[in-house]
């Protein structure tokens, strides 16, 4: 095969060897190492540090189309949360993401022995997050007089002493929105609580900067992120930690497409020149 | 949920995922179906939701209440009664009735006060609150990152006679804030344009585009595993899920 014709190759045979690099490792699993990063290490530790009773604000902004990259996330730091003994009220501002929210928490709360009302509680949806999240910052009781099943706010024990962020330990935003934004805006700026925030790896290379000028206590960057965090709780055969085994192996493919691109590139005649292609 | 729905579900998944796939051989109805099936459901789920939590909770079941007690203003703080009285509750609901007189051409300046009203409260919440989150504490954290390493601090201390401030700081952890100030500096240069990017400029402002080039492959290597990891999910749901626990019962129940 000529390198001309290599760098016109069909686009449907990269489709298939995409896919078999796939389900190979599906098949025949790979066990590589996962290294933690700084910023979940910082995530694992704050919710490490939480007592038996205390709250902390969960922000679930996420639905269907970015599942399998925000519900391990979820997964790892709501069971790390209830194994600490600690309460959570959490709220979902993203309009197609409500149900999936709520039936995310309810799994992991049954899984873990957890009663609605009395160790969790979600509030729901309310249209508008710069007007919710600020309207929060007053008394979580403003936006949202009832949760999402209809019931007072103010009847669930789990809301007895907590009136705004003041009131919680940590605001831990799983986000796969522009959201994210507005909680470091109109939350974390004006009110000054700390944050956290896990998200889809496309936003994380934007939100490092907010780490490192002390903005957000941690980030957790997509599946990557969720495997470090099963890494630290030992959890060596979970389904973060799985896949991303799996995606190592796609990873080392395209790395090798680009390397082959390139090279074919250059060998058919092309030549690089700074701004584009010669 | 039953279960005999919980397997319909995963086949009506399954089959909605390998619709999509099929795209990826050439477009077709199979694809077409899927993608319409997608923007209607959740356009429709979309809409029940902002029904529900926009206008049942903000002004059908508020104004329910004002009307069914005639409270003018709202209850005592602490209350759990709906409703803020139907003076508090009319005057958003008046402003919001006021855009549709945008269809009558004769009212339709009327239209200019609510979204004048959005704009002054939009901009007054928002320019304060986005300077100081996207521009000015970023920009302290910058300017504050210490870039001295400790064996410098103890080398001149000792020269001088003076203690060494602890903690000191590594020679790794002082190149990459070095690195920090020098990208966010030159970076800065690449986008002021008042000075002709020549000579000193020039240069500083080249290092920037290099440093911005680095920042935008950072963002496609992230963005090519976002996409993987959707892809690897949708494989090890129908591998799994469906090929595993659903099909494979079917032809073999009890195993």
């Amino acid at each position: 095969m000529s390198w001309k014709a290599l760098a016109a190759v069909d686009r449907r045979v990269i489709f298939v060897i995409l896919i078999a690099g796939i389900l190979l490792p599906m098949v025949f699993p790979l066990k590589m190492p996962i290294a933690v990063t700084p910023e979940v290490q910082s995530v694992y530790d704050r919710i490490e540090s939480l007592q038996k009773g205390d709250t902390i604000m969960m922000t679930m902004e996420y639905d269907p189309s970015t599942l399998a990259e925000m519900q391990p996330m979820t997964y790892n730091m709501l069971r790390h949360v209830f194994r600490r003994g600690a309460k959570v009220v959490a709220v979902c501002l993203f309009t197609t993401g409500v149900s999936q929210v709520e039936q995310d928490l309810k799994k992991i709360a049954d899984e873990n022995g957890k009663k609605y009302g009395e160790d969790y509680a979600y509030l729901g949806y309310k249209p508008y997050p710069a007007i919710v999240i600020t309207a929060l910052g007053q008394d979580f009781r403003n936006p949202f007089p009832k949760d999402y099943y209809g019931t007072p706010t103010d009847s669930l024990p789990v809301m007895k002493g907590i009136k705004n962020f003041s009131s919680v330990k940590l605001v831990l935003s799983v986000n796969a929105t522009s959201g994210v934004d507005f909680w470091l805006q109109y939350g974390q700026s004006r009110f000054r609580f700390p944050l956290a925030i896990g998200m889809t790896a496309v936003m994380a290379s934007d939100y490092y900067t907010y780490v490192q000028s002390g903005q957000l206590v941690g980030l957790i960057g997509g599946l990557k992120g969720a495997a470090e965090y099963e890494t630290l709780m030992h959890e060596k055969d979970g389904y973060a930690t799985r896949v991303m085994n799996i995606q190592s192996v796609v990873h080392c493919i395209v790395v090798g497409f680009i390397l082959v691109g390139n090279i074919a590139f250059l060998m058919s005649g092309g030549k690089f020149r700074m701004g584009g292609r010669a | 949920m039953t279960a005999g729905m919980t397997v319909l579900g995963v086949w009506i998944a399954a089959f909605l995922t390998l619709a999509v796939l099929s795209f990826l051989f050439k477009d077709n109805p199979l694809y077409k179906f899927a993608e319409h099936l997608v923007v209607g459901l959740s356009a429709g789920y979309w809409f029940i939701v902002l029904y529900n939590t926009t206008f049942r909770d903000l002004i059908s079941d508020p104004l329910k209440a004002d009307f069914s007690s005639f409270r003018l203003l709202p209850q005592a703080a602490g209350s759990n009664i709906v409703g803020n009285g139907l003076i508090l509750d009319g005057i958003p609901i008046v402003l919001g009735l006021m855009i549709w007189t945008r269809f009558w051409p004769k009212a339709a300046w009327t239209a200019r006060i609510p979204i004048a009203y959005v704009l002054g409260a939009g901009a007054g919440l928002a320019i304060p609150t986005a300077l100081d989150n996207f521009v000015v504490t970023p920009l302290k954290a910058t300017l504050a990152l210490p870039i001295v390493p400790g064996f410098w601090q103890t080398w001149t201390a000792q020269i001088l006679g003076a203690t060494a401030p602890a903690p000191q700081l590594g020679i790794g952890e002082a190149l990459s804030n070095l690195l920090i100030v020098i990208g966010v500096f030159c970076g800065i240069v690449y986008f002021f344009f008042s000075k002709e990017h020549k000579g000193v400029t020039g240069a500083t402002a080249n290092v920037g585009i290099w440093i911005l080039m680095i920042g935008f492959g950072s963002t496609f290597g992230f963005t090519v595993m976002s996409r993987v990891s959707l892809l690897v999910g949708r494989f090890e749901f129908l591998l799994n899920r469906w090929i595993l626990d659903s099909f494979w019962r079917l032809i073999f129940p009890g195993h």
